[in-house]
C-alpha cells in the first residue's frame, strides 16, 4: 500500500509541525498544509489528498465550514476534525459537516495515529 | 445650616460665611484698580498666583462709610470659590472668627432673602446674616461688564 | 509528545497573539469593538490554550482557557464586556505575558494564577461587577479575595509593560505647567532687576542662568500645549450643513492645512470668531441657488478654510465664492458715521473694507441692502487682536471674499511695559508701542503733542479708565502707541490710516516678560484690558487693551 497523502489546515504553524511530524513518524505523506478553512478547500481540490486533516477555530473560515464545502466536492477523502474544542455539539456539527473522525487537542501522538488507522476500516 | 462658619464683625452687623467655601483670607495693602470700577467693586488683588476680583462687603450692605477702606492701612479679604467662581470679599478691618458645628447645634435657622443675605441663623441672642456671595458674584459680572466689550 | 523542538514557534506564534489580544482588549475597552474584534481576541486566546495545552503549559492552558470561555460568552452576546471585566482581562494579559516570559526563560511555571483564574470566573459569572459595586472603596476583586494585581503575574507583569512615545494627558495639566513656568517668568523678572541693580557677578550670572533654563521649559511647555488646528475646525461641518439647511443655500466647506498647530488658548479663542466668519460667509457671501446659477456659478457656494505658517505666524485664510464686498457702500456708510472724508478718499477700496471693522459701520443694516458682510466683524477684529494678531480682508465684488487672520503661535507670553498712573501699574503691550518719552507738560497743549513732524492726540490714561483725578505733574511720559492695524495695506495708506495716540502715564518701568491670563469672571468682559497677570510679588496688574483705548478717545475727543 502507498503512504496516504495528508492535507493539514491549521492557523498555528505550531501545530502544523507537530502534525507534520507525528504523521511522517507514523508512515503519512504530508502534501500540504494550510493556514486557513478557504485555503485548505483550494489545497483539497487541487492536491486531492487521502485525508485531510482541519482545526476548528481558523480565521477567514472555520474548519467545519471547509468541511461541509469539501465534502460537497465528493472526491474519495476522509475529512478528520482536530480541535482543542470537545463541546458535543461542535463534534456533532463536524461530523454533520462531513468529518468521520474528530482529534482532541492537545496533541498525542499514539491517539492521532490511531484515529488515522480506524479511518481505514471503513475505507470502500 | 450648622456646617462651620467664619464670622465677620462688620459696622454692627454679623455676617457669616461657610468656611467650607472659604479659599483663604487675604492681607492686602494695595488691590489693583480695575479700568472703570464702581459701586462696591474695589479691585484685584491675587491669591496664591490667582488674579482675584474683589468687592467691598460694607458697601454691599450698606454700612456708614465714615471708616472707609481706603483709609485703612491694611484690609482683611477673605476669598470664597466654589468649581467656577471665585470672589474676593474685602471686610476691611473687621473682626473675623470662627463658629463651629457644636456650638451651631443651639442656632435657629431664619429666612431673609433681602440683598445680599440668603439666610440668616440667631445664635445666644446674636442674628448672622449669611452672605450670598454668589448674588455679589454676579452684580460685579453685571456691573462690570461693558456694551463694547470684545467678547 | 517531545515538546522541546516546538518551543520557539510557541514563542513566537504566541507574542503575535498577545499583542492580538492587546490591541482587541484595548478597543473592548473603549467601546469601539465590533464582532469581528471579539472574534479575533477569541481565537487568539484559543490558539493560546491550544498550543500551550499541547506544551503542557498548564497554568497558561488554564487561564488562557477561561478567558476564552469570557471571550465566547462575549461573542454569544450573554454577556457585555464592562469596564471590570476588560480590566480583568487586561490583568490577566499582564499574567499570561508573565507567564510567557518564564517558559522564555526556561523558568518554572510556579506563578500563583489562581487570583486571575478567580476574576475570570467571578466575571463570567456576573459576580465581578457586583463586587466591584458593593466594594468600590476596597478596589476591584471580589470580598475577601486576594487582589489580583497583588499576584505574582501581575506584578511581574507591570514590570513588562512597554508605555507608548505618546501620552494622552488632560489639556488642563498643560494649563498648569504653562501657569507655573508664568508664574517662574514672573518671579525671574523680580530677580532681573535686582541683579539689574545689583554690582555681584555670581547673582548676574545666576539670573542668566535661571533665564535660560526658564525659556528651555517655556519652550517646551509651549511645543506641548500645541493642538492641530483641525481639533477646531471638526465641528464647523455640522455648523454648516446647520446653516445651510436653514437659508436653504447649498454650501461645501473645503479645508486645507488643519493639521498645523497652534497654541490651545489660541485655537480655543478663535472658535467664536472662525463661526462668526462663516456665519457671515453663508448670510451674506454666498448667494442663493437661484442667483449663483443665474451668475453662471456652480449651485453650490464654496467656504474654504486654509492654514499655512508664515515665519512664526500661522496665517488661516477663510474664503467664500459669494457675491463680495461693495466697497463703495462701505466707505458711504463710513462718512455717514463720521469717519473723515479725506481719509476716506486716500483710502483704495482694499483699505476701505476694514472699515467694516468699525463698531458703527459693520452694522447689520449694511450688510442687508447692500452686498456685504459685517455682522460681527469689530467683534472678529477684537478677538484676534486681542490674541495677538491681525486680521485682513480682501474681496472682489461678484467673485468672493477673504478674511485672513494672522496669529502668533502663542499668545501667554507677552513683551510689556510697566506704565505707573498714581498708585497703579498697568501694562502696554510692547508690539503697540512705537516710542517712549519723557516730557514736560508745556510740551503738550490742547491735548496735542507734536511727534514726528505729526500732531497726536494726547490721551491721559487715568481719565480714560476713569481713575480719580490726580494733580498736575511737571513731567510725564508719553507712549505713542498705534491704535489699529490695518493689515495687508501700502506703507503709503497704513501711515495715513494708522491711529497713532499718546498715552500719557506718570512714569514708565521696565519692560517684562509678563505671563498673560485671560480675565475670568467677574471681569471677563471688562472694559480697556484684555488680560491680567500676577507680578512676582503678588501685585495683580492688567494689560491694557490699546486699540480699545485709543478708538474710544478718538471717538469722545
Amino acid at each position: 500500500m502507498s503512504k496516504r497523502r495528508v492535507l493539514i489546515a491549521d492557523d498555528l504553524l505550531f501545530f502544523r509541525a507537530a502534525l507534520r511530524d507525528i504523521l511522517e513518524r507514523g508512515g503519512y505523506e504530508v502534501i500540504g498544509e494550510a493556514a486557513n478553512g478557504a485555503e485548505a478547500f483550494d489545497k483539497a481540490r487541487t492536491l486531492s489528498p487521502d485525508i485531510v486533516i482541519l482545526d476548528v477555530v481558523m480565521p477567514v473560515k472555520t474548519g467545519i465550514d471547509a468541511a461541509r464545502e469539501i465534502s460537497h466536492l465528493n472526491m474519495p477523502l476522509k475529512i478528520v476534525m482536530c480541535s482543542s474544542l470537545g463541546y458535543e455539539p461542535i463534534v456533532e456539527e463536524a461530523i454533520r459537516a462531513g468529518a468521520c473522525a474528530y482529534i482532541l487537542k492537545p496533541l498525542n501522538e499514539e491517539a492521532v495515529l490511531q484515529t488515522l488507522v480506524s479511518l481505514e476500516a471503513d475505507t470502500p | 445650616m450648622n456646617e462651620d462658619k467664619l464670622a465677620i464683625g462688620l459696622c454692627g452687623l454679623k455676617l457669616a460665611l461657610d468656611t467650607a467655601e472659604v479659599a483663604g483670607i487675604v492681607s492686602v495693602r494695595h488691590a489693583a484698580y480695575m479700568p472703570h470700577q464702581s459701586g462696591f467693586v474695589s479691585g484685584v488683588i491675587s491669591l496664591r498666583g490667582e488674579p482675584v476680583a474683589v468687592v467691598d462687603v460694607s458697601r454691599a450692605f450698606d454700612c456708614p462709610q465714615e471708616d472707609a477702606p481706603d483709609k485703612a492701612p491694611s484690609r482683611k479679604v477673605i476669598v470664597v470659590k466654589d468649581a467656577s467662581r471665585t470672589l474676593g470679599l474685602d471686610v476691611g478691618a473687621a473682626d473675623v472668627y470662627f463658629l463651629w458645628t457644636e456650638e451651631l447645634k443651639k442656632s435657629v435657622p431664619g429666612e431673609s432673602r433681602a440683598g445680599f443675605a440668603k439666610g440668616t441663623i440667631e445664635l445666644d441672642r446674636d442674628r448672622y446674616i449669611i452672605i450670598d456671595w454668589r448674588a455679589l458674584f454676579d452684580e460685579a459680572a453685571r456691573v462690570l461688564a461693558t456694551e463694547e466689550s470684545h467678547v | 509528545m517531545d515538546t522541546s523542538k516546538y518551543k520557539a514557534l510557541y514563542l513566537q506564534e504566541t507574542s503575535e497573539h498577545i499583542s492580538g489580544i492587546e490591541k482587541g482588549l484595548l478597543a473592548l475597552e473603549k467601546g469601539d469593538a465590533d464582532a469581528t474584534t471579539v472574534d479575533h481576541l477569541f481565537r487568539h486566546y484559543h490558539s493560546i490554550k491550544g498550543m500551550s495545552a499541547s506544551m503542557g503549559y498548564e497554568p497558561i492552558q488554564k487561564l488562557a482557557h477561561a478567558q476564552e470561555d469570557l471571550l465566547d460568552r462575549i461573542r454569544q452576546k450573554r454577556m457585555t464586556a464592562t469596564p471590570t471585566v476588560t480590566d480583568a482581562l487586561l490583568r490577566c494579559l499582564d499574567g499570561l505575558k508573565a507567564l510567557l516570559k518564564r517558559v522564555e526563560d526556561g523558568g518554572a511555571l510556579n506563578l500563583d494564577i489562581a487570583p486571575l483564574y478567580a476574576s475570570i470566573k467571578d466575571a463570567i459569572e456576573g459576580r465581578l461587577d457586583q463586587a466591584a459595586m458593593t466594594a468600590p472603596a476596597a478596589g476591584r476583586p471580589a470580598a475577601g479575595r486576594p487582589a489580583p494585581d497583588a499576584a505574582a503575574p501581575g506584578a511581574s507583569g507591570a514590570a513588562e509593560l512597554k508605555l507608548s512615545h505618546v501620552m494622552k494627558v488632560e489639556g488642563k495639566v498643560f494649563d498648569d505647567l504653562m501657569a507655573t513656568v508664568g508664574d517662574l517668568i514672573m518671579a525671574l523678572s523680580t530677580f532681573k532687576a535686582i541683579s539689574h541693580g545689583s554690582r555681584s557677578i555670581e547673582l548676574k550670572e545666576g539670573v542668566y542662568m535661571l533665564g535660560k533654563h526658564i525659556n528651555a521649559l517655556h519652550n517646551n511647555i509651549l511645543s506641548a500645549r500645541m493642538l492641530p488646528i483641525e481639533d477646531l475646525t471638526e465641528g464647523l461641518p455640522r455648523v454648516i450643513r446647520d446653516m445651510s439647511q436653514k437659508s436653504g443655500k447649498e454650501v461645501e466647506l473645503r479645508i486645507e492645512g488643519a493639521s498645523l498647530r497652534l497654541d490651545r488658548s489660541t485655537l480655543e479663542g478663535l472658535g467664536a470668531p472662525l463661526v462668526h466668519i462663516i456665519r457671515n460667509c453663508v448670510d451674506h457671501g454666498i448667494e442663493s441657488v437661484d442667483e449663483r446659477l443665474r451668475a453662471g456659478k456652480p449651485r453650490s457656494g464654496v467656504i474654504q478654510i486654509k492654514a499655512y505658517s508664515k515665519r512664526d505666524k500661522v496665517i488661516i485664510e477663510v474664503s467664500d465664492d459669494g457675491r463680495g464686498i461693495n466697497a463703495a457702500r462701505i466707505k458711504e456708510k463710513a462718512r455717514a458715521r463720521g469717519v473723515a472724508e479725506e481719509r476716506l478718499r486716500a483710502m483704495t477700496d482694499k483699505d476701505a473694507l476694514m472699515l467694516v471693522c468699525l463698531p458703527g459701520v459693520s452694522g447689520a443694516d449694511v450688510v442687508t441692502d447692500t452686498s456685504g458682510r459685517g455682522v460681527g466683524m469689530d467683534v472678529v477684529k477684537g478677538v484676534v487682536e486681542g490674541l495677538g494678531g491681525a486680521i485682513g480682508i480682501s474681496t472682489v465684488p461678484g467673485a468672493g471674499t477673504r478674511i485672513d487672520m494672522e496669529l502668533p503661535l502663542t499668545t501667554s507670553i507677552i513683551k510689556a511695559l510697566l506704565v505707573t498712573e498714581g498708585p497703579e501699574l498697568f501694562l502696554l503691550p510692547i508690539s503697540r508701542i512705537e516710542r517712549v518719552l519723557e516730557v514736560h507738560r508745556n510740551e503738550i497743549s490742547g491735548g496735542r503733542f507734536s511727534y514726528d513732524g505729526a500732531v497726536v492726540p494726547v490721551i491721559s490714561l487715568g481719565a480714560a479708565l476713569g481713575m480719580a483725578e490726580a494733580p498736575e505733574r511737571d513731567y510725564y511720559s508719553l507712549i505713542i502707541v498705534h491704535g489699529r492695524t490695518l493689515s495687508g495695506v501700502s506703507p503709503a495708506v497704513e501711515a495715513e490710516t494708522r491711529e497713532v495716540a499718546a498715552i500719557r502715564v506718570d512714569a514708565f518701568g521696565d519692560e517684562i516678560d509678563a505671563y498673560i491670563r485671560p480675565l475670568a469672571p467677574p471681569i471677563s468682559r471688562l472694559w480697556g484690558a484684555s488680560g491680567i497677570t500676577v507680578m512676582g510679588d503678588g501685585r495683580a496688574v492688567f494689560l491694557l487693551d490699546v486699540s480699545q483705548i485709543v478708538s474710544k478717545a478718538l471717538l469722545t475727543a
